[in-house]
């Protein structure tokens, strides 16, 4: 029943840009801000087993329907932290300016060390360009991050 | 089987012949196969003669590969020069084969394996355990996997490793309750897997209030190659999952044994594996260097909301509610605000946690943590690290005490006054007065819990036996409203009514707790299912009231517990009871209890006093 309403949700949330996205509901560039742990399917029944729940995979393949198993996502030719299972750790780093999910982020666009800081700030400053509405997807916040990296000396080299 | 061997051997010698490599005989042959590396990679029991732990029969290349090392030896011999790719499926056999050489070196390139080992890089192995769990059978007792960080620049977050992780698989339509019941009396299948860290954390820290702890492995480079080309080859492969022995836990120290070869950590739990006992094994063996803590969010919570001021918790349930948009009109300074925002973004996060997102409850989020910002970045303040839960009592224990019990009218055997001896036995884990460094607030956790007595004309008998006692007291306050609960099931001897009578009995009950004078106070009405072979209606069923005080402490504690059930016809039970605990070193206690009851057949008085010692 879950299920349905999720899909439900999805499509009626869909968009041009959405549509192409990979990824379901809760775990690819298409999931939205907030969206909650609700996609942990069977949690119960996983934790009553110490197990997991779906497609057991050994950090190798993406699973099905395009929804990364590997926590991984391509974007732009780059393997990215998939940043669609991390919206609300990662909100609330860039609001915070530091974090485990603002870093993974940065490693995953291959900034140094030393121009990480940068990054952060940066993101930390933009928040509201990031996030203008709670129903952002994953992608477009990438899509505002790598626009932010473009417009700043030390982080453009890193998306050119 | 014997002409198998031979052509093996054939095969073997003719290979090593070419390239000039030892000649191996039967007897040598014999030798390796009963070394304890090549035992560990086929997962045989360190400390018995038993077949594998591995239940897959694909894991083994010789048909009786299962109960036989030297078959699965040899087999792995000729298998491999027959089919020089399954080299690629067992890395970890091949090395060690490489290095006893008795196998060529080969230039074969494993494209699937080196895609995996590339991608994972793994520079550090940490284990990882999660803390108890009382609402879940399987989590109880904790549950522990291990973390794999990548190298390099990728090391830097934790978001960014994997989580390597024994349990069961729940293939998609599996029946749900059939799974459960195996979850908890075991043989389902259990097998190796892997997933980002991320989902480990969001699951045990956000989902379920659990606290991490990161135990950080020196294991060299060769140790972590060992380690990983024989998870390799446990991909897919099952071994049946028991709760108590063949677990999570035991698992693992399976593999750190492999990755140090001389190691032996698996003797001590050939029985049972408690999660933190093996940690603490694993840190007594020195393999651990740094150690990390990670609240659960809840803690990060109750730690934010206990900074602020009595005005400011209401105002963080009123925006999280909607009752309230903002903090204009408040008069708080800036600081003060967002540290209320943050508050109830957190709050309003956490109890949506599982609940399927709304856009109203999204604008809500987003509205709160932009109130939560401040210029230059916010900081929450820091939960303090509890003791390690590996520090703690360990998890075994042996009591023996004294009791004396005065009775104001008539006493069980015709005397005024009863004195007896006990010997308690209990194979896990924690009450709630035991020292409390290292286990979780507001838990008991007793499974198989044995008294002996004697008593003066009566010799030694059973006094009591609980298969099962879990309590668990979750504090309500101002946010959160949880339920304590509590179930009981055993075998007692009423020691204070006629002859003493054996009953077996469950008890359940349900209520709240609450924070009462720097302890908790709780109310659970119950419910008490007793069989007694002695009275005339040997069933009997009394619903009832616990009430009682509990403060806990790492070095005293103490509770004060009432108790009413109604039997009806059969008259009303009452006892009020006091117990101190004092914890004189990690493993051993003292503890002291008085009581008084009111019972159908009499008033009486005791006293006990007990040296625990756990083990």
């Amino acid at each position: 029943m879950k299920k349905v309403m999720m899909a439900t949700a999805f499509l009626a949330a869909s968009s041009a840009s959405f549509a192409v996205a990979p990824g379901g509901p809760n775990c690819g560039w298409g999931n939205m801000l907030f969206s909650g742990q609700s996609g942990l399917a069977s949690h119960f029944l996983a934790s009553w087993t110490n197990g997991t729940s779906g497609n057991a995979t050994f950090g190798m393949t993406s699973g099905t329907n395009g929804c990364s198993a590997d926590g991984t996502l391509t974007y732009g030719g780059k393997s990215m932290v998939n940043v669609g299972q991390i919206m609300d750790e990662f909100s609330e780093d860039v609001a915070r300016g530091e974090g485990e999910a603002l870093t993974a982020v940065a490693v995953s666009f291959g900034i140094a060390e030393e121009d990480r800081a940068v990054f952060k700030t940066t993101l930390h400053n933009n928040f509201d360009s990031l996030f203008p509405s709670a129903d952002v997807n994953a992608e477009s916040v990438m899509n505002s991050i790598v626009e932010l990296m473009k417009q700043d000396k030390q982080l453009a080299k890193y998306v050119s | 089987m014997r002409a198998k061997l031979k052509l093996a051997l054939t095969i073997l010698l003719g290979m090593c012949a070419s390239s000039a490599l030892f000649a191996t005989t039967m007897e040598s042959l014999q030798a390796y196969a009963a070394e304890p590396q090549w035992r560990a990679l086929l997962h045989f029991p360190k400390s018995s003669t038993g077949p594998s732990y591995v239940d897959d029969p694909r894991f083994f290349l010789a048909e009786t590969g299962r109960s036989s090392p030297l078959a699965e030896l040899t087999e792995t011999l000729a298998a491999f020069s027959a089919e020089p790719s399954l080299r690629c499926r067992y890395p970890a056999r091949e090395q060690w084969l490489v290095e006893k050489k008795l196998l060529a070196p080969a230039a074969q390139h494993c494209e699937e394996y080196r895609q995996w080992r590339d991608k994972l890089n793994v520079d550090a192995v940490v284990l990882v355990l999660a803390s108890s769990y009382l609402n879940s059978p399987s989590s109880m007792y904790g549950h522990t996997f291990l973390r794999l960080d990548p190298a390099g620049e990728r090391g830097d977050s934790d978001f960014l490793s994997y989580a390597l992780n024994f349990g069961a698989n729940i293939p998609p339509g599996e029946n749900d309750l059939l799974y459960a019941y195996r979850g908890l009396f075991g043989g389902y299948p259990g097998l190796f897997s892997m997933q980002p860290y991320y989902q480990k954390i969001q699951e045990y820290t956000r989902l379920e209030n659990r606290d991490m702890w990161e135990y950080r492995l020196t294991l060299a480079d060769e140790e972590i190659e060992r380690l990983l080309s024989h998870v390799w080859e446990l991909r897919n492969v099952n071994f049946d999952y028991f709760f108590f022995d063949e677990n999570c836990s035991y698992r693992l120290l399976e593999l750190l044994e492999v990755a140090r070869p001389g190691l032996d950590l698996t003797s001590p739990f050939e029985y049972a594996a408690m999660p933190v006992d093996t940690v603490r094994e694993v840190v007594d063996a020195g393999l651990v260097g740094q150690i990390d803590y990670r609240p659960s969010k809840r803690l990060e919570l109750d730690t934010l909301t206990a900074a602020l001021s009595a005005e400011q918790r209401v105002w963080v349930r009123q925006l999280a509610d909607g009752g309230k948009e903002d903090l204009a009109d408040t008069g708080l300074d800036a600081d003060a605000q967002r540290a209320t925002y943050l508050a109830a973004y957190r709050y309003l996060r956490y109890r949506l946690n599982t609940a399927p997102r709304t856009s109203e409850m999204a604008a809500r989020s987003l509205r709160l943590l932009r109130g939560a910002r401040k210029p230059g970045g916010f900081s929450a303040p820091v939960v303090s690290t509890p003791p390690r839960p590996e520090r703690g009592h360990r998890t075994s224990m042996f009591g023996l005490g004294v009791g004396y019990r005065e009775f104001s009218e008539q006493a069980p055997a015709g005397n005024e006054a009863l004195e007896y001896v006990d010997l308690d036995w209990r194979i896990s884990y924690h009450d709630a007065l035991d020292g409390m460094a290292g286990y979780p607030e507001g838990a008991s956790l007793v499974m198989g819990n044995l008294a002996l007595r004697w008593q003066d004309q009566e010799g030694v008998r059973l006094q009591r036996f609980d298969l099962v006692d879990i309590r668990s007291l979750s504090p309500r306050g101002e946010f959160f409203s949880p339920i304590s609960w509590q179930v009981q099931l055993g075998l007692e001897r009423l020691d204070d009514a006629p002859n003493q009578p054996l009953v077996a009995q469950i008890n359940a009950s349900g209520g709240g707790t609450w924070p009462v004078m720097k302890g908790v106070a709780y109310l659970m009405p119950a419910l008490r299912f007793e069989y007694n072979a002695d009275f005339r209606e040997d069933w009997r069923l009394a619903p009832g009231v616990n009430i009682g005080q509990l403060w806990q402490g790492t070095k005293y504690s103490a509770e004060l517990a009432g108790q009413w059930q109604d039997f009806s016809g059969a008259g009303e039970r009452k006892t009020l009871k006091l117990s101190g605990n004092y914890v004189w070193s990690a493993n051993s206690s003292l503890r002291l209890s008085i009581d008084y009851r009111d019972q159908p057949w009499g008033h009486s008085h005791g006293v006990a006093l007990s040296w625990r010692q756990h083990f």
